[in-house]
């Protein structure tokens, strides 16, 4: 079983107890995943099993190091620095007996189980002295105490921990589906902080011989993720607090793939290498890849997979790599059959770069799996490409711009490759007062393409960006303003230094955290999502926040907050979420004392068997910043520390909300709050009066919530999505023949529903309460009123696909079998329909509906008479006719022909007037009650346009005609004025016009010959 | 790997004849591409090759008879290619294959050389493109400071691909204020579209509001024709709710495009623009091929198509008198496609 996330690869790991040795503690990495603790010098059998190993003492900082490393002098060669840790939150010195900071790189978190990782004793001040080289992670275990994962800032000499009580350990027996041990278990752990959109892997452990996982001093309040797998078992993410995941837990069955491999002429292929790989859920960052490998005759067989999408990936030297994506379900065996691996092609693949240098480490990538690295040389020799496809092969180096070429067939046996300089930026960030900002990120916007890249840790960046393009920069950092710039575009080779970008402090609030007792309360999390073009959906879940930590005395000083609103959230560990509104301005702003209280326990009960999470929404605003969640757990889930106040609560499967209930939290009491189970709703549907035919219901809960989906793909590209916002979701109920329905998926509450034709458009919503009862039967009337009519011949024969619509309205349908067709939801009034097919169509009938009233009756009766026609002849001066003039009447644009006559049909109704150009002049006209109408050229003038400072498109308005630069433009002309570019006109009817640009205006009188002038600012 | 690029001869040799029409309509091939492959466009790329608009696969190069041996032109977020490189819709210029998603993106992709860039840009909304030589037209609307949009309503531009199409300029503004607002909020129902003539003109429907729109190479108005006779859909008459049902629910999307006489494609003819209309009667996808000749009369022609689905759409290009129809059925969410995607060539007769 391995498990790939955040660019590593873990090996399903068996931990043994750590045993210091001297001075010196290791701790070994074996080729088959196991960790153990050792002592120097390592024996023979130790070396030959080593894979690597971590080394440390109490005054060097650990490393990761090569197994037959001269250990203490690779220590010695990378010098530490002291880290002084302090704990708060204890009273006496005797509390701290026993308490251990658990302190290490964070590579190294990742790499061994916690248990095996460096431990320091606290002094009876609550101190301890850490040797650091690189960014570190630390966590406090003891008896009484706990405390959760925290990572330390890279440069931070100093840092202090909140001891939490109570805390507990959580003691997670595992067994594999069919109840039986389940082995070796190996587990990630996981949390996400309170108001954090993203889950982070914080520690690793290992399970006893007996499926037994032991997670010591957790805080008991909070929530841990654990991703889990073994040998027996299908991978699996669980959450809960200690409490909740102290129990036994059974692991899914496993699903697995199995195929046969064969090469072009149907022999067995064996040692071909079979990897799937798939996401285990939406809330945990790993995907679980397994492998297996063929045998003589072929086959192969992967297992230990989890359920949902994997992709699956075979390859084997000197045949083209295959890959397929496939869905598994539960325990469940998918055959892939027969796969026939082709012979691949090798190609040789040079890279050099501009200069004709061959350029080394250079990443390739190919879509067929291929991975490598170019060598000294610049080249790298491309295996398991197909030999009856293209392939397409991406190239990335530093400093070089990224370049995807497609190897076309016949493929070549070598291909050389030029790769151009990037334009790189750098620079370095530091705050109002000069020193370096380590927290800070640049968002890099090129069109639609957006990144973010962090800074190192003196604040300095460096990144590549595509020559050629213009680039908007926005450098921001959680405790200061945000400063943004536009960058011109870059050259191919261009270096450009930003210098030093000073983030200004930006506008801040002051306060103190206290509890009731006017304490204060160390350690709360102050925060604001920052203003954000995307919504605060967009925002939040990039991590676009401002925030500053309350120290010891409550204090906290928030920076970088634009002026004007701003809401404050408050998180202080095992108290409630508190909001605290402020209105930002010049002067720093000091918000006073900010209580936080306890909170109370909610408890939700469900009998939906596939609930997952329960949450409370504190703001009622469906936003997931505001959510409180707590996992389900055997029917029950436990919400802690929720502020006193009137909630909704909701409950949510994998799917949508399957229970939503309002908890009333008193501060005296816990709450409980008992789904009702899935109830019944059967009704029938009126639409004005009469029961609704067929189609469906469509019901929402209004949300006013931005939706965002984001999505991460695995190294193999399997996809995974998380969904944030999205409100309550759409439940679809189909309606009988009768009109009737039945649903079990719809809650008691206000529901906004329309009904939906079967054919097309349907009803306006309308709002409509489902009664809280167990069998709720409904009637879903719709008012407005119903058109009913047919579509018909001369001779009174239906005409079936005639399209019935609205004139300049949004009523629409389609005439069924016997001509038929019905209108619903019809607003009160006067309507005009027509019918048509083809080109031939009936007249408008104009209908008028009363509220609720019985469906109106409608006959539109299609002919060849043409109706509602307008004629229009277009003639010259001399009377001759003008052909291919324009004439724009009303929303139509129309050909003259040849000679001079355009005709088209209105039943919206006839235009007023007609513009029409043609030879470069215009001519106005009315059309007045005339079907046939002859609209004769005139003399015209010129206008010039002049300005000495404007730059801008003019709107040229007559009080005949209306928008004539708009007609222009339609017609290909696009005026732009400019200081050195007069405008000038021709061809203008004698008559007065308007020339607006902005707030310039400007009227002017146009004479048959003459050229008038028309000056602006 | 093999059967996954083996596509199928399903059918050849159907004589059809339109009653009354000057020309005709001669089925030659009907070729199968793979199951589960989409196929969004097509573009003649010689006598015997079409380009295909393969979506998030990109785009690629097969013979239209035996097309065992596709080549991958421009790799897709599938194969490689960036997260956005969709080939939904596609034009052929001189140097380059032209592409774009309903999403908003276009992209374009030298043919020639091992090392073909990929370069895109964002829009709002887009409805489809086309090119001739360096220049691609684009019909789409594009983002601004007004409720999001432009302010002046560009719908329709042109630029020059060899300059990464950096002098974009707008050609038809839209009538809807701010920013070609219909264009924007209609684009999906992709009622729309547009295409380079043989002659160089290029002949727009927004389908947003009425006409057929013919340009010259500079952007100058030519002709133009009325939507009315075509009973299409020409305009944005749909209510919010209707349109974000639509826009959600795939079933109600294919109730309303079942329900109405829709533009599918606009073909290149030397005598004039030749719209392709789609209807539904039965459950079963029809399709009328309208001429609309710079001189002369309309015809209406029916194709000697059809496809036993609601679902089905086609989109096609003409080189010389053979016509290549991409014909394709959108499957339910989740369902496999009545067929897999077909490419028909024809020859085209009379005049």
């Amino acid at each position: 079983m391995r498990l790939a996330f955040l660019g590593v690869v873990l090996v399903f790991a068996a931990a043994v107890a750590a045993a210091p040795a001297g001075g010196v503690h290791v701790v070994i990495e074996n080729h088959d995943g196991s960790h153990v603790a050792a002592q120097l010098p390592l024996s023979d059998a130790q070396l030959a099993a080593a894979k690597h190993l971590w080394a440390w003492s109490d005054g060097l900082a650990p490393r990761k190091l090569d197994a037959r490393a001269d250990v203490l002098a690779e220590l010695r060669r990378t010098p530490s620095r002291p880290l002084d840790v302090r704990v708060r939150g204890w009273s006496r010195s005797e509390e701290l007996a026993g308490l251990r900071v658990i302190a290490a790189p964070q590579e190294m978190w990742l790499d061994v189980p916690e248990p095996l990782l460096p431990a320091f004793a606290l002094t009876k001040e609550g101190r301890a002295t850490i040797p650091v080289r690189d960014p570190i992670r630390v966590r406090v275990v003891g008896e009484k105490f706990g405390t959760v994962w925290e990572d330390v800032a890279p440069a931070a000499r100093a840092f202090e921990l909140l001891l939490r009580e109570p805390s507990a350990d959580a003691t997670v027996a595992f067994r594999a589906s069919d109840g039986a041990l389940a082995g070796r278990v190996f587990a990630l752990a996981m949390m996400r902080r309170r108001g954090e959109a993203a889950t982070a892997t914080r520690a690793q452990f290992a399970s006893d011989d007996k499926g037994v996982v032991r997670i010591p001093s957790l805080p008991e309040s909070e929530i841990l993720t654990l991703f889990v797998t073994s040998e027996r078992s299908a991978p699996q993410t669980i959450s809960g607090s200690a409490a909740d995941l102290s129990r036994t837990i059974r692991l899914p069955a496993p699903a697995q793939i199995r195929g046969r491999v064969v090469d072009e002429e149907q022999r067995p292929l064996r040692d071909v290498k079979v990897e799937a790989e798939g996401w285990v859920s939406s809330d945990a960052p790993v995907a679980s890849r397994d492998a297996a490998v063929s045998d003589d005759a072929g086959v192969w067989t992967v297992r230990g997979l989890p359920r949902g999408q994997v992709m699956v990936r075979a390859t084997a030297k000197g045949r083209a790599t295959f890959r397929r994506r496939v869905t598994l379900e539960e325990g469940g065996s998918l055959d892939l059959g027969t796969i026939t691996m082709p012979p691949s092609a090798d190609v040789v693949l040079t890279v050099t770069n501009t200069e004709n240098e061959p350029l080394p480490n250079v990443n390739v990538a190919g879509d067929s799996g291929f991975r490598g690295t170019t060598g000294k040389s610049g080249s790298v020799t491309l295996t398991g490409l197909p030999v009856d496809d293209s392939s397409s092969i991406t190239l990335t180096a530093a400093g070089f711009a990224k370049q995807t070429i497609e190897l076309a067939l016949p493929l070549p046996k070598e291909e050389r490759v030029v790769l151009e300089r990037a334009f790189s930026v750098l620079g370095n960030v530091v705050d109002d007062k000069g020193a370096a900002v380590s927290d800070a990120t640049a968002i890099v916007t090129s069109g639609m393409a957006y990144r973010r890249v962090d800074v190192a840790a003196d604040g300095s960046f460096s990144f590549d960006v595509e020559p050629g393009k213009e680039f908007d920069l926005t450098f921001e950092s959680p405790s200061a303003a945000s400063v943004s710039r536009k960058e011109q575009a870059g050259r191919i080779g261009e270096t450009r230094n930003l210098g030093t970008i000073r983030l200004p402090s930006g506008l801040s609030v002051r306060g103190r955290i206290v509890d009731s007792a006017d304490s204060p309360v160390a350690g709360a999390r102050v925060w604001s999502v920052r203003a954000s073009a995307g919504g605060t959906v967009v925002a939040w879940a990039g991590g676009r926040v401002v925030q500053a930590t309350s120290d010891g005395d409550g204090n906290f000083d928030l920076r970088g907050l634009p002026p004007g609103p701003a809401l404050l959230r408050i998180d202080a560990p095992d108290y409630a979420r508190t909001y605290r509104p402020v209105v930002v301005e010049a002067e720093p702003l000091d918000a006073g004392a900010i209580e936080v209280v306890r909170g109370r326990d909610v408890t939700v009960k469900t009998k939906h068997d596939d609930a997952r999470t329960a949450r409370i929404d504190l703001r009622g605003d469906w936003l997931d910043a505001d959510m409180l969640t707590a996992p389900v757990v055997e029917g029950e889930a436990r919400l802690r520390h929720v502020p006193p106040g009137t909630y909704k609560v909701t409950v949510v499967n994998a799917r949508a909300v399957v229970c939503e209930r309002t908890v009333d939290v008193r501060e005296n009491s816990d709450a409980l709050v008992e789904c009702a189970p899935p109830m019944l709703v059967r009704g029938r549907v009126l639409l004005g009066g009469a029961p609704a035919y067929s189609g469906s219901l469509s019901w929402n809960r209004p949300s006013e919530t931005d939706g965002l989906i984001s999505n991460r793909v695995s190294a193999m590209g399997a996809l995974q999505q998380n969904v944030y916002g999205m409100g309550s979701g759409t439940v679809v109920v189909p309606l009988r023949a009768d009109g009737t329905f039945e649903t079990n998926e719809l809650r008691a509450g206000e529901w906004q529903v329309s009904w939906r034709s079967p054919e097309s458009g349907g009803t306006p919503d309308r709002t409509f309460v489902v009664p809280d009862v167990a069998d709720a039967q409904i009637v879903v009337e719709f008012s407005g009123g119903v058109i009913r009519g047919r579509v018909v011949d001369a001779n009174d024969r239906p005409i079936a696909q005639a399209r019935v619509r609205e004139i300049q309205g949004p009523l629409f349908a389609m005439s069924g079998a016997e001509g038929s067709f019905t209108l619903t939801a019809v607003a009160p009034g006067v309507h005009r329909l027509q019918a048509s097919l083809g080109a031939r169509a009936s007249r408008v009938v104009e209908v008028t509906v009363e509220p609720d009233q019985a469906a109106s009756e409608v006959r539109l009766e299609i002919d060849d008479v043409e109706r509602d026609v307008l004629t229009i002849r277009v003639v010259g001066v001399e009377g001759q006719p003008k052909p291919n003039a324009f004439v724009f009447a009303g929303r139509k644009i129309m050909t003259a022909d040849a000679n001079g006559v355009a005709r088209s049909s209105f039943p919206e109704g006839r235009p007023g007037r007609v513009i029409v150009f043609a030879d470069n002049e215009w001519a106005f006209g009315d059309v007045g009650e005339s079907d046939d109408v002859t609209l004769r050229f005139e003399r015209t003038g010129a206008m010039t346009i002049r300005s000495k400072t404007i730059t801008g498109e003019p709107q040229i308005l007559s009080a005949r005609a209306g928008d004539l630069s708009w007609m222009l433009e339609r017609l290909g002309t696009f005026l732009t004025l400019a200081p050195d570019a007069p405008l000038v006109i021709h061809g203008l009817p004698v008559g007065t016009y308007e020339v607006r640009i902005g707030a310039d205006v400007a009227t002017v009188a146009i004479t048959a010959g003459s050229n008038a002038t028309v000056d602006l600012r | 790997m093999n059967c996954k690029r083996t596509f199928l001869l399903l059918a050849s040799l159907t004589l059809t004849f339109a009653a009354n029409a000057a020309m005709t309509f001669r089925v030659v091939s009907t070729t199968a591409l793979p199951e589960g492959v989409i196929a969004r466009d097509v573009r003649w790329a010689s006598d015997t090759e079409v380009f295909v608009g393969t979506g998030k696969r990109g785009v690629v190069r097969t013979r239209v008879d035996s097309t065992a041996h596709p080549h991958l032109v421009v790799a897709g977020a599938e194969r490689g290619g960036g997260p956005t490189v969709i080939a939904g819709r596609l034009g052929l210029a001189q140097n380059h294959i032209l592409f774009a998603s309903g999403m908003g993106m276009v992209g374009w992709s030298p043919l020639a050389g091992t090392t073909r860039k990929v370069e895109q840009k964002g829009l709002v909304a887009l409805m489809d493109v086309d090119a001739r030589g360096d220049t691609a037209a684009i019909l789409g609307a594009d983002s601004g400071p007004v409720q999001g949009l432009q302010r002046e309503g560009t719908i329709l531009w042109i630029g020059s691909l060899s300059k990464n199409l950096a002098n974009l300029r707008p050609i038809m503004k839209g009538r809807s204020k701010p920013g070609g607002k219909d264009m924007a909020r209609c684009s999906i129902l992709e009622t729309g579209a547009l295409r380079y003539m043989p002659d160089g003109s290029l002949v727009v429907i927004p389908g947003v509001e009425p006409g057929v729109y013919r340009y010259d190479a500079n952007g100058k108005l030519m002709q133009t024709w009325d939507t009315d006779p075509l009973g299409i859909v020409d305009d944005c008459w749909i209510p919010e709710s209707d349109l974000l049902l639509v826009a959600r629910d795939f079933g109600e999307r294919i109730k309303w495009y079942a329900s109405r006489v829709t533009l599918d494609e606009i073909l290149p003819t030397a005598n004039g623009p030749a719209v392709v209309l789609r209807r539904v009667e039965k459950g079963v996808t029809k399709w009328d091929l309208v001429t609309l000749p710079y001189k002369g009369r309309s015809e209406r022609i029916a194709l000697p198509v059809t496809m036993p689905t609601p679902r089905a759409h086609v989109r096609g290009d003409i080189r010389g008198n053979r016509l290549v129809l991409l014909m394709w059925d959108d499957p339910m969410p989740g369902q496999k496609a009545a067929a897999p995607p077909k490419l028909i060539v024809m020859s085209i007769d009379g005049k």
